[in-house]
């Protein structure tokens, strides 16, 4: 199983992996995968326990949360992969990612409703159910909010930490791999797409953009380069204060544990793994 | 509106922005300076981009929770209200704040977490999480 990059993706690739992504939505498993998402968004803490977001977990946890969702669309199609939005380098609001055989342009200016593609609000098979506000359309304000999206030098930096984590193992920690790909500390990449994108990527129910996971499938792309050069470390490797340890079971599956999530081979490769 | 209300019409304005959703009743302007003046961040009230925010804390959710009626916010939490309608709010270990709205972005204050918010929501009504 190989995860391309969206850029080559054939027009038939991209017609399945959209058609899959229509059936989960009509069946609801769609939504499930966005609540789930919201209700750890909401309850990440700095000073409480943490997963998803603000903790070293962050990598492990969305790695296994993409791999559901992945299975999930093969179950509608086999043939289906994720694909990975590698921004450094389709930096254009004007990228074939956002035409409308793929995942639709940017939303209008008075409400940031999207109109074109095939996950536009007047489609009628793009509800959005969990959300924060009433908008029940997809929304997205590209490079609205945020102008520019991080380059590959910035990578590059982020890549070089010779760390995977540090204390406090939260938003504050000044260094390591995971705080700076997450974005709340250097050159901020994670973060900053979700803002770049804005609308519903922006919010704690980010998966109800389809966008959502191709962005992160190249931030597991980026884990995986950094592992690959720094080893498949790790920490911390024993439970702290609000924080899981290497061995210890994250929700919420109860029985996967960071480092089970440590080697994406064992699950899929990517075009570019060598 | 910004800036040129009357302390009186403020109050006002802060008492309609409360009741009903809120369920606050009989806050003075005792209470509110009170609230302002009890540590965290002053308790503020404004129209910003059409909308009616509030927030303040977390003196000010002590307050909200001694009259809860519909708000179920942590204890010592701060609170932002978007037309009266309580938003997700979030402090960082840097004293940042983070919101449902803006989920990947910190905010100096609680203010600018509440503008950003009305900037965000384009004219939509904040949804109170299930
Ligand atoms: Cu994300």
């Amino acid at each position: 199983m190989i995860r391309k990059n969206q850029a080559t993706l054939t027009s038939e690739e991209k017609a399945r992996f959209v058609a899959a992504m229509l059936e989960l939505k009509r069946t609801g498993r769609y939504d499930e995968f966005v609540v789930t998402h919201q209700e750890f968004a909401m309850s990440d803490s700095d000073v409480g326990d943490r997963l998803a977001h603000r903790a070293p977990s962050f990598l492990p946890w969305h790695r296994r949360f993409l791999l559901d969702f992945e299975r999930a669309l093969q179950e509608v199609d086999p043939a289906v992969t994720l694909p990975y939005w590698d921004w450094t380098d389709d930096r254009s609001t004007r990228s074939s990612l956002w035409a409308p055989d793929f995942l639709g342009g940017t939303g209008r200016t008075s409400d940031g409703k999207v109109m074109t593609g095939p996950f536009a609000g007047d489609t009628g098979k793009w509800k959005i159910i969990a959300r924060t506000d009433s908008r029940s359309y997809l929304c997205r304000t590209l490079a609205v909010h945020e102008p520019a999206l991080p380059t590959a030098e910035d990578v590059l930096k982020v890549l070089a930490e010779p760390r995977y984590d540090v204390r406090p193992w939260n938003s504050s920690s000044s260094s390591g791999l995971r705080n700076l790909l997450e974005g709340w500390r250097g050159p901020n990449l994670h973060n900053r797409v979700h803002v770049w994108v804005g609308g519903h990527m922006a919010t704690g129910a980010s998966p109800n953009d389809p966008v959502f996971w191709l962005h992160h499938c190249f931030i597991d792309l980026l884990w995986a380069q950094w592992q690959a050069e720094h080893g498949a470390s790790y920490e911390p490797k024993r439970r702290e204060p609000g924080v899981v340890g290497a061995a210890d079971a994250m929700k919420p599956w109860g029985d996967v544990t960071p480092q089970d999530m440590l080697d994406h081979r064992a699950f899929y490769t990517y075009d570019v793994d060598e | 509106m910004q800036g040129e209300m009357t302390r009186r019409s403020l109050i006002g304005h802060v008492l309609g922005g409360l009741v009903g959703t809120v369920g606050v009743v009989g806050l003075g302007v005792n209470q509110l300076g009170a609230r302002a003046a009890t540590g965290g961040e002053p308790f503020f009230a404004e129209r910003y981009q059409g909308r009616w925010i509030t927030g303040g804390g977390p003196q000010a959710q002590v307050e909200l929770d001694r009259r809860d009626r519909g708000v179920h916010g942590h204890h010592g939490q701060p609170v932002v209200t978007v037309d009266g309608v309580p938003l997700h709010v979030m402090r960082g270990a840097d004293g940042r704040y983070v919101t449902s709205v803006n989920h990947y972005q910190s905010f100096p204050t609680l203010k600018a977490a509440a503008r950003a918010a009305a900037e965000s929501l384009r004219g939509a009504a904040l949804e109170v999480a299930a």
